[in-house]
């Protein structure tokens, strides 16, 4: 039976790198002996080779002749334009460092003074809150008269919860009735 | 370093331009000049048909220039020189490329050109001369040919210019373009196709 004497798509797709000797051997016998009984294909393949040759027509250009001088020139003055950017940026970035490390300072001192004063200076409002029981109670203080009062107290057992202490003498008849508070408005009486 | 990695690498050093971007790295300033001497036109002509403007082109070659430069300091001899400079120019004129659609706001008429200038058959039949196609001047063979590569997509185009003017094989055009060879085949094939049924009807002018 013979071969079709048409092309396929494949061995069309083929045929342009056959021309330029892309093909693998096997292949590109294969598809020379096809186009060798096909006239269509031998057509083919002439009209492409003879319009890949026309492309010969292609202009191909010469560069000026200063071309590679101007070409060095341009690139020196852009390197030297890069590099006078780079400077100022260098020269910029030193600055921001210094500015950053200035406002840090100031930050820093700013911090450490807040400390000393928050915690190392004395703070009178703070003093009087600790004292405030004592400026409440200020004048129930200065009522009693000296020491031997409150040391009279303390053995009535006023300032604990425990019981008296056993060689102190239980008080008198009548006179152990009588509670701290008439004893503060006795005793300054006593004593006037 | 191993025997296998020395021969491996060895015919990438013995590229005589990756000795002189070498010397770049080190400091060389007239091995750079020396390089841009023996790429200026190469990278020119591919730019040129690629982007269609001589004044773009020379702007487009000399950036190719400064990117190489540029990036001396952290060059490593490990593919041909030529392809680095090539993928360069491929990326740059890509950018080019989607920059210039971006700018174009105004509708393309029906008989605008492109990129590459004014179509000659559209002067032929303003001319309406039946015998204009034997009377073709070399010139305006050559810009019919133009005419045919600006009709190209920009990756045809590309790899085409690559393949004919630098004779780069399909390995290497797929290295400059990131795609792979079978991609490139299949990219060579359409674009070869679709220029054979543009400039056939003009073979007999040639």
């Amino acid at each position: 039976m013979p071969q079709p004497m048409r092309l396929t798509e494949t061995e069309r797709a083929n045929l342009v790198a056959l021309l330029d000797r892309e093909l693998s051997e096997a292949d590109a016998q294969q598809l020379e002996a096809k186009i060798a009984r096909s006239v269509s294909a031998r057509k083919e393949v002439d009209a492409l080779e003879k319009t890949w040759g026309m492309l010969d027509w292609l202009p191909r250009l010469e560069a000026p002749e200063d071309f590679a001088n101007q070409t060095v020139s341009l690139i020196r003055s852009r390197q030297m334009r890069a590099e006078r950017i780079e400077g100022r940026v260098r020269a910029a970035a030193g600055m921001a460092a210094r500015g950053t490390a200035a406002v840090g300072s100031i930050a820093l001192a700013a911090l450490v003074g807040f400390l000393v004063v928050r915690f190392a200076w004395p703070d009178p409002t703070r003093q009087l809150a600790q004292d405030l029981d004592i400026v409440e109670n200020l004048d129930a203080y200065r009522s009693i008269p000296d020491l031997g009062f409150l040391e009279d107290l303390s053995r009535l057992g006023l300032f604990s919860e425990r019981p008296a202490a056993a060689g102190a003498a239980p008080p008198a008849a009548g006179e152990g009735s009588k509670d701290a508070s008439e004893m503060e408005t006795e005793r300054p009486a006593d004593s006037s | 370093m191993s025997t296998s990695e020395t021969s491996s690498k060895q015919p990438i050093v013995q590229d005589p331009d990756a000795r002189l971007m070498l010397r770049v790295k080190g400091g060389d300033e007239a091995a750079f000049e020396e390089l841009v001497e023996h790429y200026q036109n190469r990278v020119l002509s591919v730019l040129y048909n690629a982007v269609g403007q001589r004044e773009e082109a020379e702007d487009l070659t000399q950036e190719v220039f400064l990117r190489i430069y540029r990036a001396r300091h952290g060059y490593q001899p490990t593919a041909k020189f030529c392809t680095w400079v090539f993928t360069i120019a491929h990326n740059l004129a890509a950018n080019a490329g989607r920059a210039r659609r971006k700018r174009r706001t105004v509708a393309i008429e029906a008989h605008e050109s492109g990129p590459l200038g004014p179509r000659p058959q559209e002067q032929l039949v303003q001319d309406s001369n039946p015998t204009a196609s034997a009377e073709f001047r070399r010139g305006e063979v050559a810009e019919l040919v133009r005419e045919a590569i600006g009709k190209l997509n920009d990756r045809q185009r590309m790899a085409v210019l690559l393949n004919k003017f630098e004779d780069m094989g399909y390995a290497e055009i797929a290295q400059v373009m990131g795609m792979t060879p079978p991609a490139i085949k299949s990219l060579l094939s359409r674009a070869r196709t679709n220029l054979r049924e543009m400039l056939e009807p003009y073979l007999d002018v040639t």
